[in-house]
């Protein structure tokens, strides 16, 4: 289940709100179930104090990755090179005649 | 064959439009799948096949389900063995694409923002890294499945091309994942697609407080632009609406114009203004990252200019 923006667990199954295209679609089903959220689904809470010390005694478990697999070869990764303008103007005049330059072009 | 899926027709239009220059180059068959119509108009596009899917027992078209997008696609590659499936990177197509590929076992790449053949080999080029890279990629395996943004493509007509229409009648019900709709709610109708506006003037943080928006609404007016903003006015501080977010995680946009107004201008905010015409920026520290991404720069107080320049634009 897809973009879940809230998520209720009731007994043996989950009722889900997904954030689709153009509504919102209340949808159930049994557990086990693969959900996948959007950002609105928390806040997440700032720790506590005593929290923060406490973390630092907790295990980390290390998993080594897996090979993954993904069917595609990069060729090239290349920096994205943007090429403005860049012109610096000095005046809000200058600065107003080219928004009403860029505004009549618009079309 | 390259076979083509959107849900939404408008996308799947300028996808074909694509499809078409790579389908001539390379001598490929184009076809693409209806879901609820306009089968004329996709062939105009550029399909030479349309499979139009319908349902079976009714003839109201329900509202289609990635489950049954999954199975009916599924299908049609059993039987067409498509080399290239392209998919609209809308919500529904960012899940329907992956899920056949892993089906598949093949590889899956999303939001591709240029494509070329290479006899049968697709070639895709899609931004990695936080927006800040360029990567080039190829498939290993075959179909060779990628999604498409919308507007990334202009769309390409021609009303006199034929193409075969295939209907096809299904269930048009899942038989799978045990998931059931319960309750769908309409979202109100968006009152602004942002992606849509020709000149957007965008507020930043370099905005003190709420009420200064005011500020940055008064220049929209007078330009006839749409408001925009960065991460930090929709997200953290929330005084404007997700709408109106653009950037890497929000809405990439093209307009004419891009007004940037105390905006830093960091790489995530620039990977959703990349393909604007021309942009603007107004920034107090002239060592903005904006200025090296602008075609016109201003160095100064946006509480000095802004005001000036309303009152200016104003006059003419
Ligand atoms: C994974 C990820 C995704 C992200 N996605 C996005 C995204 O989609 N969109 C996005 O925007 N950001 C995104 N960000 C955040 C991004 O990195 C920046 O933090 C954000 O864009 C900064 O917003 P800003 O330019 O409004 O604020 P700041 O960086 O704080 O810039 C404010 C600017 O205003 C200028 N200023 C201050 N006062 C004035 C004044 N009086 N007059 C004129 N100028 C003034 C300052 O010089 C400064 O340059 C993302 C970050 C991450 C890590």
């Amino acid at each position: 289940m897809t973009y879940a923006r809230k998520i209720e667990l009731t007994d043996g199954s989950v009722v889900v709100e997904r954030d689709i295209e153009k509504a919102y679609e209340v949808a159930t089903a049994k557990l086990p179930v693969l959900v996948t959220v959007t950002k609105e689904i928390n806040e997440p809470r700032i720790p506590t104090l005593l929290q923060i010390l406490g973390a630092s005694k907790k295990k980390i478990q290390d998993i080594s990755p897996l090979k993954p697999d993904a069917g595609i070869e990069t060729l090239s990764i290349l920096a994205v090179d943007m090429k403005r303008k860049e012109v610096m103007l000095k005046d809000v005049e200058t600065l107003a005649k080219i928004i009403i330059a860029e505004k009549q072009g618009e079309k | 064959m390259i076979l083509i899926f959107s849900e939404d027709n408008e996308i799947a239009f300028e996808i074909l439009s694509k499809a078409r220059e790579l389908a001539e180059s390379s001598g490929s068959e184009l076809a693409s799948i209806s879901f609820g119509g306009g089968e004329n108009a996709h062939v105009a596009f550029g399909a030479s096949r349309v499979f139009s899917i319908q349902p079976r027992d009714s003839s109201i078209m329900p509202s289609l389900q990635a489950d049954t997008a999954v199975e009916v696609i599924s299908g049609l590659i059993d039987q067409y063995r498509p080399e290239t499936l392209l998919i609209g990177s809308t919500k529904l197509g960012r899940e329907v694409a992956p899920r056949i590929a892993q089906q598949l076992g093949v590889g899956c790449a999303t939001d591709c923002i240029d494509f070329s053949l290479d006899r049968e080999q697709l070639i895709v080029k899609r931004f990695v890294l936080g927006g800040r890279f360029i990567s080039t990629q190829k498939f290993l395996r075959k179909p060779q499945i990628a999604t498409v943004p919308p507007k990334k493509f202009e769309k390409k007509i021609n009303g006199s091309r034929k193409g075969e229409i295939i209907i096809i009648k299904t269930s048009l019900k899942p038989s799978g994942t045990g998931v059931q709709v319960v309750e769908t709610k309409k979202k109100a109708a968006q009152e602004l697609k942002i992606e849509d506006a020709n000149i957007i003037v965008s507020a930043g943080r370099g905005i003190k407080k709420k009420e200064d928006l005011r500020l940055i609404e008064e220049l929209a007016q007078v330009t006839g632009s749409a408001v925009g903003c960065s991460r930090s006015i929709a997200a953290d501080l929330k005084w404007l609406s997700e709408e109106h977010w653009i950037g890497l995680s929000g809405h990439k946009v093209k307009p004419k114009l891009y007004i940037a107004i105390g905006i830093s201008g960091q790489v995530q905010h620039i990977a959703g203004i990349r393909d604007s015409r021309t942009i603007v920026a107004i920034n107090n520290d002239p060592n903005a990252p904006i200025f090296k991404a602008c075609d016109y720069g201003m160095v100064g107080d946006l509480y000095d200019i802004v005001p000036k320049l309303v009152a200016i634009l104003k006059k003419s």
